[in-house]
Protein backbone atom coordinates (compact mmCIF):
# COMPACT_ATOMS: atom_id res chain seq x y z
CA UNK A 1 0.00 0.00 0.00
CA UNK A 2 0.93 3.18 -0.90
CA UNK A 3 1.75 5.78 1.44
CA UNK A 4 -1.19 8.41 0.07
CA UNK A 5 -3.44 5.45 0.65
CA UNK A 6 -1.97 5.52 4.22
CA UNK A 7 -2.45 9.06 4.53
CA UNK A 8 -6.28 8.47 3.88
CA UNK A 9 -6.69 5.98 6.87
CA UNK A 10 -5.27 8.52 8.74
CA UNK A 11 -7.83 10.96 8.03
CA UNK A 12 -10.31 8.15 8.96
CA UNK A 13 -8.71 7.47 12.54
CA UNK A 14 -9.15 10.70 13.22
CA UNK A 15 -13.24 10.13 12.70
CA UNK A 16 -12.64 6.90 14.29
CA UNK A 17 -13.89 5.18 11.49
CA UNK A 18 -10.92 2.75 11.03
CA UNK A 19 -11.50 -0.82 12.23
CA UNK A 20 -9.50 -2.53 15.23
CA UNK A 21 -6.98 -4.69 12.56
CA UNK A 22 -6.91 -1.37 10.32
CA UNK A 23 -5.75 0.44 13.31
CA UNK A 24 -2.85 -2.11 13.79
CA UNK A 25 -1.58 -2.15 10.12
CA UNK A 26 -1.50 1.78 10.39
CA UNK A 27 0.02 2.02 13.45
CA UNK A 28 2.58 -0.82 12.16
CA UNK A 29 3.38 1.38 9.29
CA UNK A 30 3.82 4.30 11.37
CA UNK A 31 6.25 2.70 12.91
CA UNK A 32 8.36 2.13 10.04
CA UNK A 33 7.89 5.21 7.72
CA UNK A 34 9.53 8.17 8.97
CA UNK A 35 7.49 10.54 6.24
CA UNK A 36 4.44 8.92 7.40
CA UNK A 37 5.11 9.13 10.95
CA UNK A 38 5.85 13.29 10.46
CA UNK A 39 3.09 13.14 8.30
CA UNK A 40 0.47 11.98 11.13
CA UNK A 41 2.00 13.53 13.80
CA UNK A 42 1.03 16.81 12.14
CA UNK A 43 -2.22 15.54 11.31
CA UNK A 44 -3.56 14.64 14.80
CA UNK A 45 -1.62 17.99 16.19
CA UNK A 46 -3.79 20.00 13.41
CA UNK A 47 -7.15 18.13 14.51
CA UNK A 48 -6.42 18.23 18.50
CA UNK A 49 -6.58 22.24 17.60
CA UNK A 50 -9.17 22.61 15.87
CA UNK A 51 -10.84 19.82 18.68
CA UNK A 52 -9.97 22.65 21.52
CA UNK A 53 -11.33 25.64 19.44
CA UNK A 54 -14.69 26.17 21.16
CA UNK A 55 -18.35 26.91 18.63
CA UNK A 56 -18.48 30.51 18.48
CA UNK A 57 -21.90 31.71 19.45
CA UNK A 58 -23.44 34.55 17.57
CA UNK A 59 -24.01 38.33 19.76
CA UNK A 60 -27.43 38.58 21.71
CA UNK A 61 -29.57 40.97 19.63
CA UNK A 62 -29.09 37.99 16.80
CA UNK A 63 -32.33 37.44 16.17
CA UNK A 64 -33.96 40.96 16.67
CA UNK A 65 -31.51 41.95 14.40
CA UNK A 66 -32.66 39.44 11.64
CA UNK A 67 -36.70 40.46 12.29
CA UNK A 68 -35.64 43.89 11.59
CA UNK A 69 -34.07 43.09 8.16
CA UNK A 70 -37.15 40.97 7.38
CA UNK A 71 -40.03 43.55 8.08
CA UNK A 72 -37.25 46.20 5.74
CA UNK A 73 -37.22 43.43 3.39
CA UNK A 74 -41.24 43.18 3.36
CA UNK A 75 -41.66 47.16 3.53
CA UNK A 76 -39.05 47.30 0.16
CA UNK A 77 -41.31 44.79 -1.07
CA UNK A 78 -44.48 46.65 -0.53
CA UNK A 79 -43.50 49.66 -2.44
CA UNK A 80 -42.02 48.23 -5.12
CA UNK A 81 -45.54 46.14 -5.70
CA UNK A 82 -47.10 49.73 -5.44
CA UNK A 83 -45.38 51.47 -7.72
CA UNK A 84 -45.57 48.39 -10.16
CA UNK A 85 -49.53 49.09 -9.91
CA UNK A 86 -48.93 52.63 -10.64
CA UNK A 87 -46.89 52.04 -13.91
CA UNK A 88 -49.55 49.03 -15.06
CA UNK A 89 -52.07 51.61 -14.08
CA UNK A 90 -51.23 54.42 -15.69
CA UNK A 91 -50.07 52.12 -18.71
CA UNK A 92 -53.33 50.94 -18.91
CA UNK A 93 -55.23 54.96 -18.91
CA UNK A 94 -52.65 55.84 -21.50
CA UNK A 95 -53.55 52.97 -23.88
CA UNK A 96 -57.57 52.99 -23.35
CA UNK A 97 -57.12 56.77 -24.14
CA UNK A 98 -54.74 56.26 -27.04
CA UNK A 99 -57.67 53.31 -28.76
CA UNK A 100 -60.67 55.37 -27.79
CA UNK A 101 -58.99 59.12 -29.47
CA UNK A 102 -58.06 56.36 -32.56
CA UNK A 103 -61.65 55.12 -32.78
CA UNK A 104 -63.09 58.31 -32.70
CA UNK A 105 -60.94 59.79 -35.24
CA UNK A 106 -61.86 56.82 -37.84
CA UNK A 107 -64.95 57.07 -37.36
CA UNK A 108 -65.38 61.07 -37.45
CA UNK A 109 -63.04 60.41 -40.50
CA UNK A 110 -65.55 58.06 -42.14
CA UNK A 111 -68.95 60.10 -43.02
CA UNK A 112 -71.65 57.41 -43.13
CA UNK A 113 -69.69 56.44 -39.41
CA UNK A 114 -70.18 59.86 -38.42
CA UNK A 115 -74.36 58.90 -37.73
CA UNK A 116 -73.50 56.40 -35.82
CA UNK A 117 -70.83 57.88 -33.60
CA UNK A 118 -73.44 60.48 -32.56
CA UNK A 119 -75.55 57.52 -31.00
CA UNK A 120 -72.86 56.06 -29.74
CA UNK A 121 -71.15 59.23 -28.06
CA UNK A 122 -73.00 59.66 -25.19
CA UNK A 123 -72.48 55.93 -24.07
CA UNK A 124 -68.20 56.24 -24.65
CA UNK A 125 -69.01 59.66 -22.07
CA UNK A 126 -70.52 57.52 -19.85
CA UNK A 127 -67.33 55.13 -19.71
CA UNK A 128 -65.03 58.45 -19.91
CA UNK A 129 -66.96 58.54 -16.11
CA UNK A 130 -65.74 55.13 -15.03
CA UNK A 131 -61.93 55.54 -16.38
CA UNK A 132 -62.23 58.79 -14.22
CA UNK A 133 -63.45 56.33 -11.43
CA UNK A 134 -60.40 54.05 -12.41
CA UNK A 135 -57.82 56.84 -12.17
CA UNK A 136 -58.41 58.13 -9.31
CA UNK A 137 -58.62 54.46 -7.33
CA UNK A 138 -55.34 53.88 -8.85
CA UNK A 139 -54.17 57.24 -7.95
CA UNK A 140 -55.17 56.64 -4.04
CA UNK A 141 -53.47 52.91 -4.06
CA UNK A 142 -50.47 54.04 -5.32
CA UNK A 143 -50.12 56.97 -3.26
CA UNK A 144 -50.96 55.07 -0.35
CA UNK A 145 -48.30 52.27 -1.10
CA UNK A 146 -45.83 55.33 -1.83
CA UNK A 147 -46.49 58.31 0.20
CA UNK A 148 -43.53 60.38 -0.77
CA UNK A 149 -44.08 63.68 -2.46
CA UNK A 150 -42.48 63.20 -5.69
CA UNK A 151 -45.13 60.54 -6.41
CA UNK A 152 -48.00 62.29 -5.26
CA UNK A 153 -47.15 64.76 -7.40
CA UNK A 154 -46.71 62.94 -10.39
CA UNK A 155 -49.44 61.10 -9.07
CA UNK A 156 -51.47 64.48 -9.49
CA UNK A 157 -49.95 65.07 -13.22
CA UNK A 158 -51.21 61.63 -14.41
CA UNK A 159 -54.70 63.28 -13.22
CA UNK A 160 -54.90 65.96 -14.71
CA UNK A 161 -53.78 65.34 -18.03
CA UNK A 162 -56.33 62.06 -18.21
CA UNK A 163 -58.52 64.71 -17.65
CA UNK A 164 -57.41 66.93 -19.69
CA UNK A 165 -57.63 64.15 -22.80
CA UNK A 166 -61.27 63.31 -21.49
CA UNK A 167 -62.18 67.34 -21.56
CA UNK A 168 -61.04 67.88 -24.84
CA UNK A 169 -62.15 64.72 -26.50
CA UNK A 170 -66.17 65.85 -25.33
CA UNK A 171 -65.39 68.94 -26.72
CA UNK A 172 -64.82 67.39 -30.04
CA UNK A 173 -67.34 65.58 -29.82
CA UNK A 174 -69.54 68.16 -29.16
CA UNK A 175 -68.05 69.85 -31.91
CA UNK A 176 -68.83 67.67 -33.99
CA UNK A 177 -72.34 67.07 -33.19
CA UNK A 178 -73.05 70.87 -33.93
CA UNK A 179 -71.34 71.18 -37.26
CA UNK A 180 -73.45 68.22 -38.22
CA UNK A 181 -76.41 69.60 -36.96
CA UNK A 182 -76.28 73.09 -38.80
CA UNK A 183 -75.33 71.30 -41.90
CA UNK A 184 -77.77 71.99 -44.92
CA UNK A 185 -80.08 69.15 -45.96
CA UNK B 1 -39.45 18.39 16.36
CA UNK B 2 -43.18 18.36 16.72
CA UNK B 3 -42.40 21.88 17.54
CA UNK B 4 -40.11 22.70 14.13
CA UNK B 5 -42.91 21.57 11.93
CA UNK B 6 -45.50 24.02 13.66
CA UNK B 7 -43.10 27.06 13.37
CA UNK B 8 -41.82 26.35 9.51
CA UNK B 9 -45.64 25.75 9.50
CA UNK B 10 -46.76 28.90 10.91
CA UNK B 11 -44.04 31.20 9.66
CA UNK B 12 -45.09 29.66 5.99
CA UNK B 13 -47.82 31.88 6.81
CA UNK B 14 -46.37 34.80 7.30
CA UNK B 15 -45.69 34.86 10.72
CA UNK B 16 -42.36 36.26 11.82
CA UNK B 17 -42.97 35.22 15.54
CA UNK B 18 -42.78 31.87 14.89
CA UNK B 19 -39.88 32.05 12.87
CA UNK B 20 -38.19 34.14 15.25
CA UNK B 21 -38.36 30.96 17.23
CA UNK B 22 -36.43 29.16 14.24
CA UNK B 23 -33.91 31.60 14.42
CA UNK B 24 -33.09 30.85 17.42
CA UNK B 25 -33.12 26.92 17.47
CA UNK B 26 -30.53 27.39 14.77
CA UNK B 27 -28.17 30.97 14.63
CA UNK B 28 -25.60 29.11 17.03
CA UNK B 29 -25.02 26.49 14.04
CA UNK B 30 -25.01 28.66 11.14
CA UNK B 31 -22.90 31.68 12.69
CA UNK B 32 -20.62 29.50 13.79
CA UNK B 33 -20.10 27.97 9.71
CA UNK B 34 -20.83 31.36 8.78
CA UNK B 35 -17.07 32.14 11.20
CA UNK B 36 -15.62 29.41 10.28
CA UNK B 37 -15.97 30.17 6.34
CA UNK B 38 -15.04 34.06 6.52
CA UNK B 39 -12.63 34.28 9.29
CA UNK B 40 -14.29 37.34 11.05
CA UNK B 41 -17.00 38.10 13.26
CA UNK B 42 -18.54 40.80 11.14
CA UNK B 43 -18.66 39.12 7.87
CA UNK B 44 -20.13 36.51 9.84
CA UNK B 45 -22.77 37.98 11.72
CA UNK B 46 -24.17 40.03 8.12
CA UNK B 47 -23.70 36.21 5.89
CA UNK B 48 -25.31 34.56 8.69
CA UNK B 49 -28.50 37.37 9.10
CA UNK B 50 -28.57 37.03 5.62
CA UNK B 51 -28.60 32.89 5.54
CA UNK B 52 -31.84 33.32 7.60
CA UNK B 53 -33.23 35.64 4.98
CA UNK B 54 -33.06 33.22 2.45
CA UNK B 55 -34.21 30.40 4.76
CA UNK B 56 -37.41 32.62 4.87
CA UNK B 57 -38.00 33.30 1.79
CA UNK B 58 -37.66 29.61 0.79
CA UNK B 59 -39.15 28.08 3.30
CA UNK B 60 -41.81 26.60 0.40
CA UNK B 61 -38.92 24.70 -0.86
CA UNK B 62 -38.30 22.72 2.50
CA UNK B 63 -38.86 19.32 1.83
CA UNK B 64 -39.86 18.03 5.56
CA UNK B 65 -39.03 14.66 4.67
CA UNK B 66 -35.51 15.85 5.53
CA UNK B 67 -34.07 16.72 8.70
CA UNK B 68 -34.94 20.59 9.23
CA UNK B 69 -30.72 21.34 10.37
CA UNK B 70 -29.50 19.60 7.61
CA UNK B 71 -31.03 22.06 5.31
CA UNK B 72 -30.94 24.99 7.14
CA UNK B 73 -26.87 24.13 6.82
CA UNK B 74 -26.99 23.60 3.43
CA UNK B 75 -28.69 26.85 2.91
CA UNK B 76 -25.92 28.37 4.93
CA UNK B 77 -22.97 26.58 3.04
CA UNK B 78 -24.01 27.53 -0.26
CA UNK B 79 -24.30 31.25 1.06
CA UNK B 80 -21.08 31.07 2.39
CA UNK B 81 -19.23 29.35 -0.89
CA UNK B 82 -21.53 32.07 -3.41
CA UNK B 83 -19.86 35.05 -1.16
CA UNK B 84 -16.39 33.94 -1.16
CA UNK B 85 -16.84 33.61 -4.79
CA UNK B 86 -18.29 37.12 -5.41
CA UNK B 87 -15.74 38.60 -2.94
CA UNK B 88 -12.47 36.56 -4.53
CA UNK B 89 -14.04 38.26 -7.90
CA UNK B 90 -14.05 41.74 -6.14
CA UNK B 91 -10.85 41.04 -4.28
CA UNK B 92 -8.54 39.37 -6.21
CA UNK B 93 -5.43 42.06 -5.81
CA UNK B 94 -6.33 42.09 -2.43
CA UNK B 95 -6.52 38.64 -1.67
CA UNK B 96 -3.42 38.12 0.96
CA UNK B 97 -4.93 40.57 3.04
CA UNK B 98 -3.22 40.34 6.89
CA UNK B 99 -4.66 39.13 10.13
CA UNK B 100 -3.36 42.19 11.60
CA UNK B 101 -6.67 43.56 12.62
CA UNK B 102 -7.33 41.59 15.11
CA UNK B 103 -4.25 42.70 16.88
CA UNK B 104 -6.10 44.58 19.27
CA UNK B 105 -5.11 46.58 22.82
CA UNK B 106 -4.64 43.12 24.75
CA UNK B 107 -2.77 44.37 27.77
CA UNK B 108 -5.45 43.78 30.47
CA UNK B 109 -6.50 40.86 28.88
CA UNK B 110 -6.24 37.99 31.40
CA UNK B 111 -3.24 34.72 30.38
CA UNK B 112 -6.28 31.96 29.70
CA UNK B 113 -8.55 34.37 27.54
CA UNK B 114 -4.84 35.75 25.39
CA UNK B 115 -4.19 31.75 24.93
CA UNK B 116 -7.49 31.70 23.12
CA UNK B 117 -7.38 34.31 21.85
CA UNK B 118 -4.04 32.86 19.88
CA UNK B 119 -5.54 30.10 19.55
CA UNK B 120 -8.29 31.26 17.52
CA UNK B 121 -6.55 33.46 15.42
CA UNK B 122 -4.11 29.82 14.78
CA UNK B 123 -7.19 27.94 13.54
CA UNK B 124 -8.45 30.82 11.87
CA UNK B 125 -5.32 31.42 9.80
CA UNK B 126 -5.58 27.77 9.32
CA UNK B 127 -9.01 27.02 7.81
CA UNK B 128 -8.30 30.59 5.93
CA UNK B 129 -5.22 28.02 3.65
CA UNK B 130 -8.12 25.95 2.85
CA UNK B 131 -9.86 26.65 -0.49
CA UNK B 132 -13.44 27.17 0.14
CA UNK B 133 -15.48 23.82 -0.05
CA UNK B 134 -12.84 21.88 1.79
CA UNK B 135 -12.96 24.25 4.61
CA UNK B 136 -16.62 23.65 4.59
CA UNK B 137 -16.47 20.43 5.40
CA UNK B 138 -14.03 20.78 8.14
CA UNK B 139 -15.92 23.16 9.99
CA UNK B 140 -18.95 20.73 9.25
CA UNK B 141 -17.10 17.82 10.88
CA UNK B 142 -15.64 19.61 13.58
CA UNK B 143 -17.71 22.48 15.14
CA UNK B 144 -20.98 20.36 13.86
CA UNK B 145 -19.98 17.30 14.48
CA UNK B 146 -22.25 15.91 11.92
CA UNK B 147 -21.55 12.35 9.89
CA UNK B 148 -19.98 12.05 6.52
CA UNK B 149 -23.62 11.42 5.32
CA UNK B 150 -25.02 14.70 7.02
CA UNK B 151 -22.00 16.71 5.74
CA UNK B 152 -22.83 15.12 2.21
CA UNK B 153 -26.39 16.51 2.19
CA UNK B 154 -25.38 19.61 3.52
CA UNK B 155 -23.07 20.43 0.47
CA UNK B 156 -24.54 18.56 -1.85
CA UNK B 157 -22.11 16.28 -2.78
CA UNK B 158 -21.28 12.29 -2.18
CA UNK B 159 -19.97 10.64 1.08
CA UNK B 160 -16.98 9.29 -0.81
CA UNK B 161 -16.64 13.02 -1.78
CA UNK B 162 -16.62 14.20 1.65
CA UNK B 163 -14.35 11.40 2.75
CA UNK B 164 -11.74 12.86 0.11
CA UNK B 165 -12.36 16.68 0.75
CA UNK B 166 -11.56 15.88 4.30
CA UNK B 167 -8.73 13.57 3.83
CA UNK B 168 -7.25 15.98 1.35
CA UNK B 169 -7.69 19.08 3.39
CA UNK B 170 -6.63 17.65 6.85
CA UNK B 171 -3.52 17.18 4.78
CA UNK B 172 -3.11 20.62 3.71
CA UNK B 173 -3.53 21.71 7.58
CA UNK B 174 -0.77 18.91 8.60
CA UNK B 175 1.35 20.45 5.57
CA UNK B 176 0.58 24.25 6.80
CA UNK B 177 1.16 23.27 10.44
CA UNK B 178 4.81 22.07 9.20
CA UNK B 179 5.22 25.12 6.91
CA UNK B 180 4.55 27.52 9.65
CA UNK B 181 7.17 25.34 12.21
CA UNK B 182 3.52 25.71 14.77
CA UNK B 183 4.58 23.79 17.57
CA UNK B 184 3.89 20.34 16.69
CA UNK B 185 4.81 18.57 20.16
CA UNK B 186 6.28 15.53 19.56
CA UNK B 187 8.84 16.53 16.57
CA UNK B 188 9.98 19.52 17.72
CA UNK B 189 11.38 18.29 20.20
CA UNK B 190 12.83 15.40 18.35
CA UNK B 191 14.70 17.99 15.90
CA UNK B 192 15.50 19.70 19.29
CA UNK B 193 17.44 16.59 20.04
CA UNK B 194 19.07 15.82 16.56
CA UNK B 195 20.42 19.14 16.51
CA UNK B 196 22.49 18.99 20.00
CA UNK B 197 23.51 15.22 18.96
CA UNK B 198 24.63 17.50 15.84
CA UNK B 199 26.80 19.73 17.91
CA UNK B 200 28.56 17.39 19.82
CA UNK B 201 29.53 15.58 16.94
CA UNK B 202 31.15 18.98 15.59
CA UNK B 203 32.43 20.22 18.64
ZN1 LIG C 1 4.63 5.76 4.64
Amino acid sequence: MSCSRWSEWMSLRLDGLLARDQEEALLAHLAACQACQQQWEAMSWASSLLTSEPVVKPPADFTAKVERRLRQRELLRGRLMGSLKVCVGSVSIWGSAAAIALVLLTTLWTPSLRAVTLHVGFPLLANSVSMLSIVTRAGIAGARALCTTSTALLLFGYICLALALVASWTRVVALCRGKLSTRPE
Amino acid sequence: MEQEGQWVQAALGGDQRAFAHLVDAYKGPVYNVCYRMLGNPADAEDAAQETFIRIYTRLGLYDPQLKLSSWVLSVASHYCIDRLRRQHIKWLSLDDLPFGHQVEDREDLPEDLLLQDERRAQVQSLLQSLPAEYRMVIALRYWQDLSYEEIARAVGTTESAVKSRLHRAREMLAQQAIDRRMPIAQPEQAACHRKRVMTDVVF
